[in-house]
């Protein structure tokens, strides 16, 4: 009862002065996408290549940071989000946004990272960590305007089968019309949608008291924009969100599609 | 012969006789060994012990009847005199307590340090809410709340460290939704007892220190009842004798604050209240005199609490905080009892408590479902072995079957500060296990003569945990000195020990291999009274404590948790009570500072670290009007700052960075809270109406730190504002 009285003061007691979850302004990381989200490391090459999806509407130039690979310390326990406790960890690298190549200075990094699972990350482990999933994690850190900014992605080492792969986003329907990548700014309180070429897959777990269970993913859209306000700016995929307009200019939107482990797709839409 | 006749006759019709009964106003309640007189006859009659009085040949015509008892309006009545059968008069009193048809017995404290309020106390409180006694308790020294759910810290102790009782028995929860109200209705309470450090053995299973509520007996003369309506709440109770040697109380409370939720959510459109927050409670006790030596009680509490909403946002920008949200807290306990008076010097007292404890959570198809059956025992036995030597030798027992069904991510923090609900990884099982908590005790009050000054308990208490397989022997030493009548001084040292929480020693949520945090306590302390035997001026009670915490279970990234924590807490707290006719006023004040060491954090100020706890209570009683006034300044509780976060692109969410655990306090906390009772007294009944006012100056109270979604920038989160409560009470 505690617990939910909180969240009510939480929901309640919002304070609309703190920025917006979906705004577009200066630099932010906003996804990390994986060619493998899932990986099994005894069936080589246990490899992903990992691209950022940032924007920085407001910044200019592009952004160099690094990038670091090792065995997750334990971050969903509470550890904190860092290389330094694996000694086979692979060290930081320069890393660069290249946001020349995006249009709107949003979208998806096109310099990517190649991240190398190794074969022996479930040497040792339980069936129920070998089938649940280790996670090697990717790090990024980025310096912009005196701020660190740090994001990481997980790859899943698992000898679960299939591996996960990503959803695929099959349409980006503003008022319920598929849009190009390029349109005009939508009229003031529309509602956005995307929809899934790939249903939810279903995936196998061990419990912690080991009993197996089959779970279904659930996908979850985020959704930003620079110059408006989504009612929804987290929603399932079958909920529309509605923006409202909150100025004018150049807008760029984006639907970011997360099947709730690791798997991810996004889309962009602009009007110029 | 006709002459006489005719005298006699006449004589007859000018004498008649008045009966009747004399009553309290009000309360009904028949007044016995009261002397009335008609003037100008100078006839005087005394009441009987159901109040009846008689004038016999009383003779026709004017007169004055007159009544003066002490405590009472002097009841004046010029009529005619002629014959009455049944004249019912109403004495009015001078004052009324808040409850009149409650009698409270003598708080009989067996630690010296021990704090009590009884119903008369806690009932015109003011920031009590209504007369809620554990509210009211808040009120006493080394007591403060913990921010917006009014959890109870006892001396810098952490909520989960005190324990809760009703008639020596433990209950899960002591207040509703939201800390406004407890789980019993404040006039089946006849008192409320705060047991601080160094408590005595009777008691175990809390480091922190133990809040026992005791219901009333009911009442056996006549039937009386009392119901209530104010803003939050309505509640009735009904008492009164079944037979002879049997009475009965039933009395029950419902919420509606729920509703007033509702109506504020409607406007929101980031949650729809589908199930408004209710809640009830109920209390049955049943009391029979079943012959002179033995006695029976028997309570029983119904408390239930209820709440469902549907989330249309990600609470805090966690996609896994929405959707559907279900709680609901209920749980019962029948508390028999039996005082058997075996002899003069002995006395059996031996209860059980029979429950069921069901809590459950539901977030978005995420859950926590707690199914306990509970029985506890105590049994005691008392014997004056001579005027010198009195023992207390008790068993202290209970058993839990519990039924734990979870889906949830673990969430392991330390300093507060939480990883995203998203984060986490989630643990699904469902696990059924039986516990046992096994005490014993011995309590020995000592005195080296009958007239020393001295008085020595050499108490032990033992435990038996049965979830870590430890016993535990928990030596604890009182010492008491009486300098004068009016000075005692006392001193206190104990062990205390209590069973990890069921989610740190659970095997699948937890550590299975966890033991028994414990402290060592250690108190110093006086009480003296200036009043010299009468009801004004000072009572000084002055205390202090040190809490030496041991093996406190802490959070662990390998472990979920382990032992290894310490920590300490010391201070000193004051009460200074001044009475003078129709003024009362106390100052309480706490200095504490508490402290905990967590292996990798080093040592930082606990959550519950508030260095200054100062309450300035006054009430003034005039006629029929009772004014009351509580200011509180409390130092701001620590919280740990977040000095960045990193983003999971898996999950969508920042996870934040903490800075020094603790190392930052929120504003201190000012509240000043009035409130003002008025009675009519009516022949056979009483109406009371009052205006309780919390928090009058619309202090804001900063009660926790909301952040934006990367944790960028931060918000101070207010507590209650402004909060009225009328509400008006009828009693008979």
């Amino acid at each position: 009862m505690k617990y939910l009285f909180l969240i009510l003061l939480c929901i309640a007691c919002g304070d609309d002065k703190l920025p917006k979850v979906d705004k577009l302004e200066s630099f932010r990381i906003l996804g990390a996408v994986a060619t493998q989200p899932e990986v099994n490391p005894l069936i080589p090459p246990a490899t992903s290549t990992v691209n950022l999806v940032v924007s920085d509407v407001n910044g200019v130039g592009n952004v160099t940071g690094t990038f670091e690979t090792c065995i997750d310390p334990g971050i969903s326990t509470g550890a904190p989000v860092t290389c330094e406790f694996d000694p086979a960890r692979v060290p930081p690298q320069a890393h660069t946004i290249n946001f020349a190549a995006l249009s709107s200075r949003t979208g998806v990094n096109p310099n990517s990272v190649t991240v190398n699972v190794p074969a022996t990350i479930l040497t040792g482990r339980s069936a129920r960590e070998s089938i649940n999933g280790v996670a090697y994690i990717v790090i990024f850190r980025f310096i912009v305007n005196g701020k660190e900014n740090v994001a990481f992605k997980r790859i899943i080492a698992t000898t679960r089968t299939p591996v996960n792969s990503n959803p695929d986003i099959a349409d980006f329907l503003i008022n319920g019309v598929a849009t190009p990548p390029v349109t005009t700014t939508p009229p003031d309180e529309s509602d956005f949608l995307l929809t899934s070429s790939t249903p939810p897959e279903q995936y196998d777990i061990i419990n912690v008291d080991g009993t197996p269970e089959t779970k279904s993913e659930t996908y979850e859209v985020a959704w930003y924009s620079n110059i408006g306000e989504f009612d929804r700016p987290k929603a399932r995929l079958e909920e529309a969100s509605e923006l409202k307009l909150k100025s004018s200019g150049p807008v760029v939107f984006l639907g970011i599609l997360r099947d709730e482990r690791g798997g991810f797709d996004v889309v962009k839409v602009e009007a110029p | 012969m006709i002459a006489i006749l005719a005298v006699l006759i006449s004589s007859l019709s000018f004498a008649s006789s008045i009966e009747g009964t004399l009553y309290e106003r009000g309360t009904k309640k028949p007044l016995k060994d009261v002397n009335m007189f008609i003037l100008p006859h100078k006839i005087k009659a005394t009441t009987d012990a159901q109040g009846k009085f008689s004038f016999a040949e009383v003779p026709d015509g004017d007169c004055e009847l007159i009544i003066n008892l002490t405590g009472y309006q002097k009841y004046v009545s010029q009529r005619r005199c002629t014959e009455v059968k049944d004249l019912k008069i109403y004495l009015e009193k001078v004052f009324y307590t808040s409850f009149e048809t409650t009698v409270t017995s003598k708080v009989i404290k067996r630690d010296a340090q021990a704090q009590s309020l009884t119903q008369e106390e806690f009932i015109k409180a003011p920031g009590s809410f209504g007369g809620d006694p554990v509210r009211a308790a808040q009120n006493l020294p080394g007591i403060a709340a913990s921010g917006a759910n009014a959890q109870i810290i006892v001396q810098g102790a952490s909520p989960d460290d005190t324990g809760y009782v009703i008639n020596g028995h433990r209950v899960p929860i002591v207040f509703h939704f939201g800390g406004l109200s407890s789980v019993i209705i404040p006039e089946a309470v006849e008192r409320v007892d705060l047991l601080p450090s160094g408590y005595g053995p009777e008691y175990s299973r809390a480091i922190g220190g133990i809040i026992g509520l005791t219901t009333k007996n009911p009442k056996d003369d006549r039937i009386h009842g009392m119901a209530y309506v104010d803003l939050l709440n309505t509640g009735a109770l009904l008492e009164g004798p079944i037979n002879e040697k049997s009475s009965f109380l039933i009395a029950g409370r419902y919420s509606y604050i729920g509703q007033v939720l509702k109506a504020v959510a409607m406007e929101n459109e980031d949650f729809e209240l589908t199930a408004a927050p209710t809640y009830f409670d109920v209390t049955g006790i049943y009391r029979n005199k079943i012959n002179e030596k033995n006695e029976f009680k028997t309570t029983l509490i119904i408390s239930k609490d209820e709440l469902e909403l549907i989330l249309n946002k990600p609470a805090g920008n966690d996609p896994k905080l929405r959707g559907s949200f279900y709680n609901r807290t209920e749980f019962f306990r029948v508390i028999p009892q039996i005082v058997t008076r075996l002899d003069e010097k002995r006395t059996l007292d031996n209860s059980i408590g029979i429950g069921r404890d069901n809590i459950l959570v539901n977030i978005g198809g995420r859950y926590l479902d707690i199914q306990s059956s509970t029985i506890s025992q105590r049994s005691e036995i008392q014997q004056q072995w001579s005027e010198t030597y009195k023992t207390y030798i008790g068993l202290d027992n209970e058993i839990d079957n519990t039924l734990v069904q979870i889906n949830l991510p673990n969430n392991y923090s330390v300093g507060g500060i939480n990883s995203p609900f998203s984060v986490g990884e989630n643990r699904k099982f469902d696990t059924r296990v039986t516990t046992a908590q096994l005490g014993a005790y011995l309590r020995q009050e000592i005195k080296p003569s009958a007239d020393s000054k001295w008085t020595y308990l050499p108490n032990l208490r033992v435990d038996h945990f049965t979830i870590t397989e430890e016993t535990s022997l928990q030596p604890r030493l009182q010492a008491r000195y009486q300098w004068d009548p009016s000075l005692e001084l006392r001193s206190a040292w104990g062990k205390y020990s209590q069973a990890p929480l069921p989610q740190e020693s659970s095997e699948d949520y937890g550590n299975k291999n966890v033991t028994s945090p414990f402290a060592y306590h250690y108190m110093l302390g006086y009480r003296k009274d200036f009043r010299d035997g009468g009801t004004s001026g000072w009572e000084f009670t002055n205390n202090y404590f040190y809490k030496d915490l041991k093996n406190q279970v802490v959070p662990d990234v390998q472990k979920n948790y382990r032992n290894g924590g310490t920590g300490q807490i010391y201070g000193g707290e004051l009460q200074a009570k001044w009475k003078e006719g129709e003024y009362t006023s106390q100052i309480v004040y706490t200095f504490l500072k508490s402290e905990r060491r967590i292996p990798g954090f080093g040592t930082n100020p606990s959550e519950f670290d508030q260095n200054h706890n100062l309450n300035l209570i006054g009430a003034y009683n005039k006629e029929r009007w009772t004014f009351g006034a509580r200011l509180r300044f409390v130092s701001g509780l620590p919280y740990t700052p977040v000095t960045g976060a990193s983003f999971d692109s898996d999950n969508d969410v920042y996870i934040p960075i903490s800075g020094r655990i603790y190392s930052q306090r929120f504003e201190a906390f000012k509240q000043l809270d009035i409130r003002i009772d008025r009675k009519y007294i009516y022949d056979e009944w009483i109406l009371s109406a009052y205006l309780d006012i919390q928090n009058i100056t619309n202090s804001s109270n900063t009660q926790r730190v909301e952040y934006a979604y990367d944790y960028s920038k931060k918000t101070k989160v207010r507590g209650l504002p402004i909060l009225p409560t009328i509400g008006i009470k009828g009693e008979f």
